[in-house]
């Protein structure tokens, strides 16, 4: 190992001091808050450390931590409702942006090189306008009198309007579109990045067009597979905005208990809590994919 | 099925790429157990004419047979013909047995009948103890042998090779050069190889094409693309050569042998003619360096005379390159066995003269 240098060292403390400044302190904040008990005051828990009251009192204080908050998402079963309900309706609509983008990303990485940027760049389109307006036109479009149902209905093909908006029917395509082009990318490159004369290669061993893709094609794009998949999966577990809007009052996420507890019930310990949950939850896939790399550079299939 | 019949028949195959022909037309037939080269520079069409017989490119025109029978627009995973890829093409998610039993479990063998076939290739191109490793985890030769052993498993009934040592080094490419003829000797396999590099088609194959722009300029055993070249190209591409305008001191009937008057001003013994020439035509003279010899010149000597512009050792043999008056060069290959040291130093006044009847007259 060379010695680095001063500017060098220097450089490569930026991203850990971002790191730490707006990550791990945040980070430590809302555990100590999840740590603490709900009073009504302002800041609404308590302990509140007081660094003008010296060492002593701030000791005192940590002796009087507790789990009382964590114990509460227990209390009943609307977390872990949520918890579950959470993952199912993000696992689902994971599995579904995935089946919708890759023959999307199959087909880009299989177009003439001319246009693959110009593919790419109108994959990622929608990003040029506000995700909210994207969520609001969705509104629009699945409402009872929204456009899908009355095209569906001139058409023919339904006779009454069908119930999609405020339902999880309505939470699923919000997410599945919103998170598409997170899916896509990833897929995209890990297919356009496989030597065309695999395919051929498979083929000249006696594989149909089906078991090159089975055989070779999909095994080979594995890894994009399981990035997109935790590029949608995680963010869509704490999703907000979607139920929100699109949900119905009984759509149950976790994101939404979460912001009910911290804006409605002043509850920030319980909020805090379910958050640090929430975190431990989604680290559990990533350590998954972590490992399953790992042994990937070992085992043989 | 007649033993003699060619089991690889190329008819007039017409392949156009945006305008440009790839394929101009070519026929060629390929007989069982030969090693067939396909020597050309790049663009010549070689490698889509490979293409063509494994199918992954469709003829515009004409027709490939094997075994008598159109080949057509059969996809390439229903043809008996396999290959080995530029690049390899080993699948990096698999190990090197199941590389190799891909295509017999494609087939649908049974399960024992893959093993002992895979067994049996692993002994062939000596990979027994690489067998459990991945790709990524294998040298370039072991990764070329596993190319080679994945498409011999299959047994197929011809065997393409896409520039196969290409990204090998020169001392394992020597190598490898002798591993597949033995292979090839040893299974009795029809091989078809593509290459630019004469060394290489010279040394495995028993018979070479040579293409220039989607056709075929000569076709023959090496030694005869090397010591009988068809025309000038071939004579160019194929070694190096030195080419000497000319003219017929007399007729010559084709078969018959005469004398040509060299430009630079010199008489050659009686060569052969494959085609008549009549007296006074110009042709060309074609002489491989080593078949030019060279003397010291006396002050008044007569025929060519010319200084030693560059020598360059070459282990064997020197390479003499020598000016003439008029500013031609010609190229002599000096034998330093017999030599025992450098006879001649640059800026040496020398004569030349060519072997007896070791030239070659191309009237194209």
């Amino acid at each position: 190992m060379t010695r680095r240098s001063l500017a060098e060292r220097l450089v490569l403390a930026v991203p850990f001091a971002w790191m730490a400044l707006l990550f791990l302190a945040p980070l430590a904040i809302v555990v100590k808050i999840s740590l603490s008990r709900s009073v009504i005051a302002m800041p609404p828990y308590e302990p509140a450390f007081d660094l003008s009251l010296g060492w002593a009192d701030a000791l005192d204080k940590l002796g009087q931590f507790s789990f009382a908050a964590y114990e509460s998402l227990f209390d009943d079963n609307l977390y872990v409702d949520s918890y579950l309900s959470s993952l199912r309706l993000a696992g689902v609509a994971t599995l579904a942006t995935l089946l919708m983008a890759y023959p999307m990303a199959y087909a880009m990485a299989r177009a003439p090189v001319a246009w693959r940027p110009a593919l790419v760049v109108l994959a990622v389109a929608p990003f040029w306008t506000s995700f909210l307006i994207r969520v609001y036109a969705w509104i629009a479009i699945l409402k009872d009198e929204g456009l899908l149902n009355h095209a569906l209905m001139a058409l023919g093909l339904i006779d009454e309007p069908l119930n999609i908006f405020g339902t999880d029917w309505a939470v699923l395509i919000g997410i599945v579109y919103s998170y598409l082009p997170f899916m896509i990318l990833p897929l995209y490159n890990s297919i356009a990045a496989q030597d065309p004369a695999l395919r051929e290669a498979a083929g000249d061993l006696g594989a149909g067009p089906m078991a090159a893709f089975w055989r070779v094609t999909l095994p080979l794009s594995r890894g994009g597979i399981v990035a997109g998949c935790l590029l949608v999966f995680i963010p869509a577990v704490g999703e907000f905005v979607i139920p929100d809007l699109l949900g119905g009052s009984d759509t149950l996420m976790i994101g939404r208990t979460m912001w009910t507890e911290f804006f409605d019930n002043r509850d920030w310990p319980t909020a805090s809590a379910a958050t640090i949950v929430l975190l431990a939850l989604l680290l559990i896939p990533l350590a998954l994919y972590d490992r399953a790399r790992a042994a990937g550079t070992e085992r043989v299939l | 099925m007649d033993p003699s019949a060619p089991l690889v028949s190329v008819q007039n195959v017409v392949r156009s790429f945006g305008g440009v022909k790839a394929l101009d037309g070519l026929s060629l037939d390929v007989f069982r157990g030969e090693f067939f080269a396909l020597l050309g520079p790049s663009g010549c069409g070689k490698t889509t004419l490979m293409r063509a017989i494994a199918g992954f490119e469709a003829p515009d025109g004409g027709r490939v047979l094997l075994d008598g029978v159109d080949l057509g627009d059969t996809p390439p995973h229903k043809r008996p013909v396999n290959m080995v890829f530029q690049s390899y093409a080993l699948f990096p998610h698999m190990s090197v047995e199941r590389n190799i039993a891909f295509g017999l479990e494609r087939e649908g063998l049974p399960r024992a009948e893959v093993a002992a076939r895979v067994d049996e290739m692993l002994t062939l191109v000596q990979l027994g103890d690489e067998r459990r490793r991945r790709p990524d985890q294998l040298s370039g030769g072991q990764k070329q042998r596993v190319a080679l052993a994945r498409a011999l498993a299959k047994r197929p009934r011809l065997l393409l090779l896409d520039e196969p040592l290409a990204a090998l080094d020169r001392k394992l490419r020597e190598e490898t050069q002798f591993e597949l003829k033995r292979v090839q000797r040893r299974l009795g396999a029809t091989f078809m190889l593509v290459t630019h590099d004469q060394d290489e088609a010279m040394t495995m194959a028993d018979r070479i094409a040579v293409m220039r722009a989607g056709r075929v300029e000569q076709l023959g055993a090496g030694a005869d693309v090397y010591n009988r070249p068809a025309n000038r190209w071939v004579a160019g591409f194929v070694g190096e050569i030195n080419l000497f305008e000319a003219a017929a001191t007399a007729d010559c009937a084709a078969g018959a042998s005469c004398a040509f008057q060299l430009d630079v001003g010199l008489t050659t013994t009686p060569l052969h003619c494959g085609e008549a020439v009549a007296k006074g035509q110009r042709v060309a003279v074609a002489a491989r360096p080593e078949h030019i010899a060279l003397s010291r010149a006396a002050p008044d000597q007569p025929g060519p005379v010319g200084a030693v512009s560059d020598l360059a050792f070459r282990g064997d043999a020197t390479l003499a390159r020598i000016e003439l008056p008029s500013g031609f060069v010609v190229r002599a290959l000096l034998p330093n066995a017999s030599v025992g040291g450098a006879r001649f130093a640059r800026g040496d006044r020398v004569a030349l003269s060519l072997a007896a009847g070791a030239a070659t007259v191309l009237t194209s």
